[in-house]
């Protein structure tokens, strides 16, 4: 028997796990893929509404705070003073926290302090050098009415410069530097959160922050292309930049409208698709997970299928070497467990044929002997007692036969038994057989045919109780009285033929049927008769069973009475010896036959008186 | 081999019983109760073969009911035989009415069964065969039974 490999349970396993595997791997990378650009378009654009949202509410703001305070501008240009409605003003106008008045010699570029109002001057005294310095800043490098962003460094102060002009040569402009409390927006942009808001002036300098960046140049912070180039500074937008530590940022801007100022929302990349890695790594270890779920399930599944086919496999093996009585235990009902009750079927139909082959060959050893043994019941073919020539002829249809003749001597008379038991074989034997010890018992008793059928029906009768029967024939010969006496039980009638010249005809036979009883085991105490006719010096008397008729050809056509009889008339033509005329009767009989099996058991014999 | 049929009329405590086919081991006559019968007539004409297991259960099925008149009408040779050779396949009690004989012509080969009937061709005095039989183109027809065999169980009344 071929060996196996690689096992059938280990090709489905990884039959069961790289299939689905290799899908979810593909299904992850895709999934990945198509969400890692939606996130980014999602940041991309939630950026950019932040960003753009932001610089709409700060321009809000300080246009509110340029048109709320235009009226106090004016005033004190046309007075040189803030008056007291320019002071009720300010003081009912939150969002200014003070305003402070230079001149500015433009041409000179000398600035000189003139005047301010403020919630707290105090504060404002502090303040002033810074704000002096950024009035000096612009009045040597700003020209015309250029609006700038400035932050105070003082958390929620931001600050711009409102330019007058000159209305007369040589006189000086006044500058506004307005300071605005922003603290909404201070809040907003320096609270930590995901995203790191920046208000950012023309010159990359941080107004408003994220408390987390102290520097204040933007531009050393990230590095932003739309800064660089002032083509490249649309009013908003979004880019993919690095910080100073090469991390990934991506930054979205916003422009104010006021001064070429910008909100920026910079935003870490790894931060922003923290979400996306989450996925992934849930992904994995759901991948991971599942993967092992159907290995495991695989594992069961293809241990359900395998083991069946393991067990037929081992079972296959065992019958290779001739173990037959093997029952395969699979409990399914699907092909598997179909084939494996088709399996066990077949095995124990194979050990059942192989008993029944072993049983047979036992019973047909036993039926050779059983053969053996009965044909020593059977005597001589050829025989010649008391002047009497005797030949017979004895076939059975199969192993055993139920038919038996038989002759011997009794106190000088010659007695010729016949008998058929009902059907044939070994069942029929065994009451020949009995049929036998009885006549040898019988042989010692000085009886005549009737009496001798008694005690033979008497035996009969107690071995089959009436489920087997036996029709027979006996016949004594006395030489003295040259009588045959016979009694019957239901047997075929033998035909005597007297001695006569000439041929023989169909009408000189003469069947001895003057008495009939009974078959033998039909009843236990069955009476039978007895007669006698003379047997003289060269007659002929043939017995036979009813098998001899009923002789089948090769195309199973019975010989028939018609036929037997007149193959008896023909080889008795001439008055033949007993043993020339049985020869020639059994060579028509085997010619009719054609060696076709026989039907039944075939028994026949023949004596003829040869006393002088 | 032939199908065994067996029909049973019931007519009051008389059973006109015909039987077909084959008579062997295989036929199992407990299931035709003969019991409350008086008078039984068996019609034999389709019985096609009997074997010894057969009589054996032919005479146990008529013991069932051995007081009962029988009769047995258009017996082929194959029952007439075994009337002849097993004694009680024909009850005590029981006759025959009608009987087939048959009849050869050595020349032509030809065969036909005559209907021997109860007062016409057969009685209590013997056998009166018709006096010619003729086959169908007209050859004379001889007896093809060993008749002091043949008519044996005629003589048993």
């Amino acid at each position: 028997m071929k060996k196996k490999t690689f096992s059938l349970k280990y090709k489905i396993l990884l039959l069961l796990t790289l299939i689905p595997s290799l899908a979810l791997s593909i299904y992850v990378f895709l999934a990945m893929s198509i969400f890692s650009k939606d996130k980014i378009a999602y940041i991309y654009d939630s950026s950019g509404n932040l960003s753009q949202a932001l610089s709409q509410q700060l321009r809000v703001l300080i246009a509110g705070v340029i048109n709320n305070n235009k009226s106090v501008f004016q005033n004190f240009v046309n007075s040189r003073s803030f008056s007291g409605v320019s002071s009720g003003h300010f003081e009912s106008e939150n969002g200014v926290d003070a305003i402070l008045v230079y001149d500015v010699d433009e041409t000179a570029k000398k600035i000189s302090f003139v005047s301010m109002i403020a919630r707290d001057k105090s504060e404002y005294d502090v303040f002033r050098p810074k704000l002096d310095n950024q009035v000096q800043y612009e009045a040597q490098h700003i020209q015309g009415n250029q609006r700038i962003l400035y932050s105070l460094d003082q958390n929620d102060k931001i600050f711009f410069l409102e330019k007058t002009t000159p209305t007369a040569p040589g006189q000086k402009a006044i500058y506004f530097v307005v300071v605005i409390k922003a603290e909404e927006f201070y809040d907003t942009f320096s609270s930590s959160s995901a995203q790191q808001l920046f208000l950012i002036n023309q010159f990359g300098q941080v107004v408003l922050g994220s408390a987390q960046v102290s520097e204040r140049d933007i531009t050393k912070v990230y590095d932003i292309k739309f800064l660089k180039n002032k083509a490249n500074r649309f009013q908003q937008g979004v880019e993919e930049t690095v910080d100073k530590n090469k991390k990934e940022m991506i930054i979205s801007f916003a422009d104010v409208g006021f001064g070429e100022s910008y909100v920026l929302a910079a935003v870490k990349k790894d931060l922003a698709l923290s979400a996306l890695d989450q996925l992934l790594k849930k992904s994995v270890i759901f991948f991971v997970l599942l993967v092992a779920i159907i290995a495991v399930v695989s594992l069961f599944a293809s241990g359900s299928v395998t083991n069946a086919l393991t067990q037929l496999f081992e079972a296959t093996q065992k019958v290779s070497q001739g173990q037959f009585d093997i029952q395969v235990q699979v409990k399914t009902s699907d092909e598997i467990g179909v084939l494996a009750e088709n399996f066990n079927l077949m095995a124990k139909e194979v050990s059942r044929l192989l008993e029944q082959t072993a049983e047979n060959a036992r019973m047909q050893n036993e039926l050779q002997t059983a053969k053996t043994v009965q044909e020593t019941l059977f005597p001589e073919a050829n025989a010649m007692i008391e002047k009497i020539a005797i030949s017979g002829f004895y076939e059975p249809a199969s192993e055993c036969g139920g038919d038996w003749w038989h002759y011997c001597k009794i106190n000088n008379r010659v007695f010729f038994w016949i008998g058929d038991a009902t059907g044939h074989g070994a069942p029929s034997a065994l009451i020949t057989s009995a049929a036998k010890s009885a006549a040898a018992i019988i042989e010692l008793l000085d009886v005549g045919p009737s009496a001798a059928m008694e005690y033979l029906n008497r035996c009969i009768y107690e071995v089959s109780r009436g489920r087997l029967m036996m029709t027979f024939f006996i016949a004594c010969y006395d030489p003295i009285t040259k009588k045959l006496t016979y009694a019957n039980a239901s047997h075929e009638s033998p035909y005597l033929i007297k001695h006569k010249s000439g041929p023989v005809k169909k009408k000189d036979l003469i069947p001895l049927n003057d008495v009939n009883n009974p078959r033998l085991g039909q009843g236990r105490s069955t009476k039978y008769d007895e007669t006698t006719v003379d047997f003289d010096s060269g007659d002929f008397i043939f017995f036979y069973t009813d098998g001899v008729p009923d002789v089948r050809s090769a195309s199973e056509v019975a010989w028939g009475e018609r036929e037997f009889l007149k193959a008896i008339v023909e080889t008795q033509g001439d008055h033949p010896s007993v043993e020339v005329f049985i020869e020639r009767f059994v060579n028509k009989m085997q010619t009719y036959r054609s060696g076709s099996t026989l039907v039944d058991d075939v028994t026949f014999f023949g004596i003829k008186n040869l006393n002088g | 081999m032939s199908k065994f049929e067996l029909k049973i009329d019931k007519n009051a405590d008389a059973a006109k019983i015909v039987i077909a086919g084959t008579i062997d081991e295989d036929v199992d006559f407990t299931q035709y109760s003969l019991t409350g019968i008086n008078q039984m007539e068996f019609d034999l004409n389709s019985v096609k073969s009997i074997n010894s297991c057969g009589i054996r259960e032919w005479i146990k099925w008529l013991g069932t009911n051995s007081k009962a008149k029988m009769t047995y009408i258009n017996c082929p040779k194959i029952i007439i035989d075994q009337i002849n050779m097993v004694d009680g396949f024909l009850p005590s009690n029981g006759r025959v009415l009608s009987f087939y004989v048959p009849y050869y012509n050595d020349d032509s080969g030809t065969e036909k069964n005559v209907l021997f009937r109860h007062g016409t061709e057969f009685g209590e005095a013997g056998v009166t065969p018709p006096g010619k039989v003729l086959d169908d183109i007209g050859n004379a027809m001889e007896m093809d039974v060993i008749e002091s065999k043949y008519f044996k169980f005629l003589n048993k009344k």
